[in-house]
């Protein structure tokens, strides 16, 4: 990672939030993360992060959250103009699951199928760092 | 939204009965049969008073006849006593003669005011001077015969008393006749009378006793369609109530089964990821014992996965609403078969006799089914055997079935209906491992489809599934 990165975790499971802290030191991404353990503190986590003036890099985001669904927290991001362009990436515990299409029809980025492995994280984080670049050479 | 199930049930939903139209022509017939009484009462009382009035025409009819042949009596009477006295002189002679007299202007009188009829009236008026002439005749033979017999025998010669009688006889005949045709006229007047009077009541009373079991009728016509419709109504909402409580209880097993799917699975990630993360970062530090207790943790994870997956594929299916669609055997076949060799790695030989055919189903159950058809041929092998797999289709009348015939354990003869239970396993865990209800998933896809499945001993070893379902004309998939 070039920068200084940060990341939101939004994960209300603590054995699937400790199993993917693992994968992420597994897969030897070291970044620093928030974790948000649900909907309503995903908001306030991200509106102080744009408030800094520091958005996250990409928020790693699961869908059944108490309080404010997974769903509304990225409908709520694309309706943002500072965080339209955020990277979401949805922990997801079924491929098939129809949550995952309405979650891209509502912007996700990309998926990632718990309980997360290494190895696919390291792919997704790939993923990310191809979008940042792309999107800062536009700019 | 509810089907309608009942649409064929043969409904009077014609508006007659629904606007009680029948009920008011029973009513109304009902009314004409009270007016038709009335009528007949009416007319049996015109009736009656009419034979009344007939029966009294008739009488003096009668009276007057006998009136008349009373005067004709008298005048005969008078004239024998006359003819006596003249013939002996003997006054005893005279009796007849002097009643008669008397009573003559009396009868006549009695006579004259009986009669009505103009004609005969004028005959009676035309009678008194005939009688009154008569009466004097034979008084002044009588008063000449006390005198002399020649005197008196020489009027009785001139004939005048005869030409009186055979006058007065006249009238009196031409009387009587006109009284017996009149008394005939009278008496068929009455016959009549009568004859209308009872045909009219008879008529009406009919009439009045059919519009009363017309009307009674119609009006319990109306009353059984009525209690026809509302029962016909009660019936829909019934169905309606229990197709929407049938669709409510499906959203409930729907939620639940969602519900059942994410947080049964939750833990078990967790189980099966931190048994795996032990076994990938302390593998150095655990003896073999750990490893193994490690790797029978995730294990059971995944057989429990398996077991809440097949349970919510099983359940999903017990739902009504399967729309079938022509869909093709061989597709599915082959997707399926794709799926198990990525399993399998290959270890199994299938061979399929394409072309399959097309049945009429619902593509995920019947993928679903084929699968654990194949899946279970290649699993239940002896140890150490490759597993050679058939799949091929018979074609009956509108029917298709699908056969998979393996070479493996096969299945004795009293287990062959107990396999399609669910939960029901023919072998312990660590031989054939599985979750017990891929065959009952099987048969309730089947049954769902409209068909159905069954298996039979193959003679060279093995078995041989079946699955069977409606033939589709052409495949749309």
């Amino acid at each position: 990672m070039s920068e200084v990165p940060s990341m939101l975790i939004v994960e209300d499971n603590a054995d699937d939030l400790n199993l993917l802290k693992r994968a992420l030191k597994k897969a030897a991404v070291e970044v620093e993360y928030e974790v948000a353990s649900d909907g309503d503190q995903a908001l306030e986590a991200l509106v102080a992060a744009v408030d800094r003036g520091q958005l996250p890099r990409v928020v790693l985001l699961d869908l059944k959250l108490p309080r404010r669904s997974g769903l509304e927290v990225l409908k709520w991001m694309r309706l943002n103009p500072a965080l339209r362009r955020v990277p979401v990436v949805i922990l997801t515990s079924s491929d098939t699951a129809s949550d995952l299409t309405q979650a891209y029809d509502l912007g996700a980025n990309s998926y990632l199928v718990k309980p997360v492995l290494p190895a696919a994280l390291t792919a997704v984080v790939q993923q990310i760092d191809a979008y940042w670049l792309r999107l800062n050479a536009v700019a | 939204m509810p089907r309608r199930v009942c649409s064929d049930l043969a409904m009077p939903s014609s508006s007659n009965f629904e606007s009680s139209f029948y009920r008011k022509l029973g009513i109304a017939s009902l009314a004409l049969a009270a007016v038709l009484l009335l009528a007949s009462a009416i007319a049996v009382n015109l009736g009656l008073s009419a034979i009344g009035s007939s029966r009294v025409n008739v009488n003096r009819t009668n009276a007057i006849s006998r009136a008349v042949t009373d005067l004709q009596a008298s005048v005969r009477a008078a004239e024998t006593g006359q003819r006596g006295y003249l013939l002996t002189g003997q006054a005893r002679y005279l009796a007849p003669y002097e009643s008669a007299r008397q009573r003559i202007p009396a009868e006549l009188s009695q006579l004259s005011q009986l009669v009505r009829e103009p004609t005969q009236a004028a005959r009676v008026r035309a009678m008194k001077p005939i009688l009154d002439a008569k009466l004097a005749e034979l008084a002044e033979t009588i008063a000449l015969r006390s005198k002399s017999f020649q005197a008196a025998l020489r009027i009785v010669r001139t004939d005048r008393g005869q030409a009186l009688t055979e006058r007065f006889e006249a009238l009196a005949n031409e009387f009587v006749e006109t009284q017996q045709r009149l008394l005939a006229n009278r008496v068929a007047e009455e016959e009549r009378d009568t004859r209308l009077t009872t045909a009219a009541a008879a008529a009406t009373g009919l009439l009045a006793f059919l519009s009363a079991v017309l009307g009674v009728y119609l009006i319990l016509q109306q009353r059984s369609a009525d209690a026809l419709a509302l029962y016909a109504s009660d019936l829909e909402r019934q169905v309606e109530e229990r197709t929407a409580k049938l669709s409510d209880a499906n959203r409930e097993l729907d939620a639940f089964a969602y519900t059942i799917s994410h947080d049964l699975r939750a833990p078990l990630r967790a189980m099966h990821g931190y048994a795996d993360a032990l076994l990938e970062d302390y593998q150095d530090v655990l003896p073999e014992e750990g490893r193994s207790f490690a790797r029978s943790i995730a294990a059971a994870g995944l057989r429990m996965n398996a077991l809440i997956e097949d349970i919510l594929t099983y359940a999903r299916m017990a739902r009504d609403d399967v729309a079938l669609r022509p869909t093709s055997l061989d597709l599915v076949v082959n997707r399926a078969q794709a799926d198990l060799q990525t399993q399998a790695e290959g270890t199994a030989e299938i061979t399929v006799k394409e072309p399959l055919g097309a049945v009429l189903a619902h593509p995920p159950a019947l993928q679903q089914a084929v699968e654990n058809l194949l899946s279970n041929a290649v699993k239940f092998m002896p140890p150490g055997s490759r597993a050679v797999i058939q799949v091929y289709s018979e074609h009956l009348e509108g029917r298709v079935r699908l056969w998979v015939e393996d070479n493996g354990i096969g299945i004795e003869p009293e287990h062959r209906a107990r396999i399609f239970e669910p939960f029901e396993r023919l072998h312990g865990m660590e031989t054939y491992p599985g979750t017990g209800i891929g065959l009952a998933i099987v048969r309730r896809a089947a049954e769902r489809m409209g068909g159905a499945c069954g298996v039979e001993p193959r003679n060279a070893g093995g078995s041989r599934f079946w699955i069977e379902l409606q033939a589709a004309e052409e495949t749309t998939r």
